[in-house]
């Protein structure tokens, strides 16, 4: 009472001010809701969804172009408004995404890059689909667009922007060293045949550098595969015979056949220079990047073409690229509006258009016969062929630890491709060692 | 009565304003430096791939497993190579270029800036400037050195030469910066130091090891604690320019922090990777101040 120090002690004070500050922290997160839930739109009652999409130039506009048709059109007609925003990379927004979903800030709608659907599914970020998306619609996509955009048997993705690796080649320098005429190579043997010729002109034949997805392809044209038949890549199996066999060749190629190596983390850099100085006569890349390729290539005042991956055995590639993925918070009357835009996305009319603009795969059988599809492949006939070679598709390997596991054989693939022949099976035995506890995590 | 309440709303009042007034800077110093500090430590504990609701509990398991890991010793190993040659040749070429740029003339003084400017460009721009410049075949360098009938050189593509780049340029960078600051502490020891050693007739290098030495030490310290941590933790031109390649020759360890976290999706083994990188930083600190604070002449 009274004979209370004239001052509060140090602790007594510490002690009200720590239960005062657990109040107003315990009032404080009453009001948080999950915002994520409530933010259902403006004033008019329209529904405001919010989008994100990867990647810059062509994509970009694809993108904006596309968001606008649909605000215009169906959003106008039934009250939505979708809001674009470009996230850089696929691991840049796969990262954000992740950070956004804590901070209940995800998006609405999003692309998402194949190989990461199922780990998003499992972890509860994304929503199942299949009530949303018609099944002649989804009957109409090929089939090796599909495989993607399942886990655990429930769709979660909607084929948008996707993609299989191909062979560029530069016609003009086909030409100069006397190739078979306007042809792409389409064996393993054309191959090595071109390249040794491109050789008599002062070219590197094939560049290439360590590249997990034109691996993969060429472990696939030679019978084998480097994790496996199942896209689940639950071991490596780089080290087995096919598979090995690809890397023998490859290296032989460098070797004796002036294929042209570029080493190092920035290969994918210095194969670009190569091929717009013209100093390579072949490489692989995505389909995605032929508009690109075509304006370079139309600036340095060369032609080029393009081709399956050539085949040793048979023709199989993998896919790539994005589908369009619906955040799982999402419900009701804004999940029914966020489906009609993953539709708006992916209908007939909009695939063609994402194809022409971007070099993108056309996702759809029935566009095919589409006349702005005839006439864009009479006047541009490269997009044909990512287009014929659809026939040879499948999908790509979803695994959590498979960018991990895929480091350690491009790691593996630099350091063969710059040492001796006698080392390659050594060292994927040992990569094979690194990747497996990965790969079964 | 009321007289009384009010000394005791008076007394709450002069107990609680210290700490009020230091309250805001404690509060941000709890949640963005001491809080996330010791949630590193928490996630090391746990195998998460930020995506799935459930949190592994594994106790050690992250460190055990990247100590068991050659590649993680190869990064620590690159980190601290890189760490000593930047600090060595960035404050030993600062000290000379110092040394020379001395006198205050009107040359100097541009030279000055002309040394100085690498370091105010932002590191990511230099790192792309000099992935041009380091081109293996269409950049700047191996052009000067086929001049001289040297190369090529794969600045940034062969594993043995990658990390001597990217010290390079390191170097390149901080020089300018490690110079003007000691320039400004040479010039800041008074001249009648130099005149009594004069008239003492004291050599060159007694007089710099007596004299300019030690007056210059505080800088000198100053200087490598700031370009060790800056060393240590070096990210923008690894990620710009080589990835951590070719084979992980330039993989440091918050390069491998970033990659194991965000690439790969394993966030306990990243926080493992961050509390070594916190110790060490710790221990090197710690080390430095104890050992060497002893020997720094403070005026």
């Amino acid at each position: 009472m009274s004979n209370a120090s004239p001052n509060l002690s140090r602790r007594q004070f510490l002690r009200g001010a720590a239960s005062a500050g657990a109040c107003a922290a315990a009032a404080g997160l009453v009001g948080c809701g999950p915002s994520g839930a409530s933010r259902s739109g403006g004033d008019d009652g329209t529904i405001e969804l919010t989008y994100w999409y990867c990647w810059t130039d062509k994509i970009k506009e694809n993108n904006e172009e596309r968001v606008k048709e649909f605000n215009d059109t169906v959003g106008a007609e039934k009250g939505i408004h979708v809001t674009a925003e470009s996230q850089g990379s696929y691991d840049d927004l796969n990262s954000k995404l992740r950070t956004a979903f804590t901070a209940n800030e995800e998006p609405d709608v999003c692309v998402m890059v194949i190989n990461g659907t199922r780990a998003f599914a499992e972890g509860g970020m994304i929503q199942p689909l299949a009530d949303l998306v018609a099944e002649e619609d989804l009957d109409d996509f090929w089939d090796g667009l599909m495989e993607n955009c399942y886990s655990d048997n429930e769709l979660y993705g909607v084929p948008y922007l996707r993609s299989t690796p191909v062979l560029y080649y530069n016609k003009t320098l086909f030409d100069k060293a006397g190739v078979a005429s306007g042809k792409a190579p389409e064996t393993w043997g054309d191959m090595v045949e071109a390249s040794d010729a491109l050789a008599k002109v002062g070219v590197g034949g094939y560049g290439f550098y360590s590249y997990i997805w034109a691996f993969t392809a060429f472990a696939y044209c030679n019978g084998g595969a480097l994790f496996g038949d199942d896209l689940s890549a639950k071991e490596a199996t780089f080290n087995e015979q096919p598979a090995l066999d690809m890397v023998r060749w490859f290296k032989d190629g460098v070797d004796n056949h002036n294929f042209s190596f570029c080493a190092g983390s920035n290969g994918s850099d210095t194969l670009n220079t190569y091929v717009a100085n013209q100093q390579v006569g072949m490489w692989v890349t995505s389909t995605a990047d032929l508009t690109n390729h075509l304006s370079v290539a139309e600036q340095g005042g060369y032609e080029i073409n393009v081709g399956f991956i050539p085949r040793n055995t048979q023709n199989k590639v993998p896919t790539g690229g994005c589908n369009l993925v619906m955040t799982s918070r999402v419900s009701d009357a804004r999940r029914e509006a966020a489906g009609e835009f993953i539709n708006f996305m992916t209908s007939k009319d909009s695939a063609i258009k994402n194809h022409l603009k971007t070099g993108y795969l056309l996702t759809r059988q029935s566009a095919a016969d589409d006349s702005r599809i005839s006439e864009a492949y009479a006047e541009t006939p490269q997009y044909q062929v990512a287009f014929d070679q659809l026939e040879y598709a499948v999908g790509d390997y979803m695994n959590a630890g498979y960018t991990q596991a895929s480091k350690v054989y491009t790691d593996a693939i630099d350091q063969i491709m710059g040492g001796s022949p006698d080392d390659i099976k050594p060292r994927l035995d040992d990569a094979k060692q690194q990747a497996d506890p990965i790969l079964s995590e | 009565m009321s007289a009384r309440e009010l000394t005791g709303g008076r007394r709450v009042l002069g107990a609680a304003k210290p700490y009020l007034i230091v309250a805001p800077a404690i509060a941000i110093l709890l949640v963005f430096w001491v809080y996330p500090i010791f949630n590193m430590g928490y996630l090391s504990l746990f195998k998460w791939d930020l995506i799935s609701p459930k949190m592994k509990f594994v106790g050690l398991d992250n460190f055990a497993a990247i100590l068991a890991d050659a590649q993680f010793w190869q990064t620590v190993a690159s980190t601290l190579i890189y760490t000593l040659f930047v600090v060595g040749f960035g404050v030993g070429l600062g000290m000379l270029v110092a040394v020379y740029l001395y006198e205050r003339t009107k040359t100097n003084g541009f030279l000055q800036a002309v040394v100085f400017s690498p370091y105010v460009v932002s590191l990511a721009s230099v790192a792309l400037l000099w992935l041009w410049i380091m081109n293996k075949d269409f950049g700047l360098l191996n052009s000067l050195l086929a001049a001289v009938g040297l190369g090529p050189v794969d600045w940034l593509g062969d594993p043995r030469v990658a990390l001597a780049s990217l010290i390079l340029i390191s170097v390149w960078k901080s020089v300018g910066y490690d110079s003007l600051i000691l320039v400004s502490a040479l010039q800041a020891i008074p001249r009648h130091l130099y005149e009594a050693a004069r008239l003492d007739s004291a050599g060159r290098w007694a007089t710099f090891s007596k004299i300019t030495f030690p007056m210059i030490s505080p800088t000198m310290f100053f200087l490598v604690i700031v370009d060790v941590i800056a060393s240590l933790k070096v990210f923008e031109t690894i990620q710009i320019m080589t990835s951590g390649g070719p084979q992980n020759a330039t993989n440091t360890l918050v390069y491998s922090l970033y990659e194991y976290g965000f690439q790969f999706n394993r966030v306990g083994t990243a926080a493992a990777i961050g509390v070594v990188l916190l110790v060490m930083i710790a221990v090197f600190s710690v080390a430095y101040f104890k050992l060497l604070a002893r020997r720094v002449h403070y005026r």
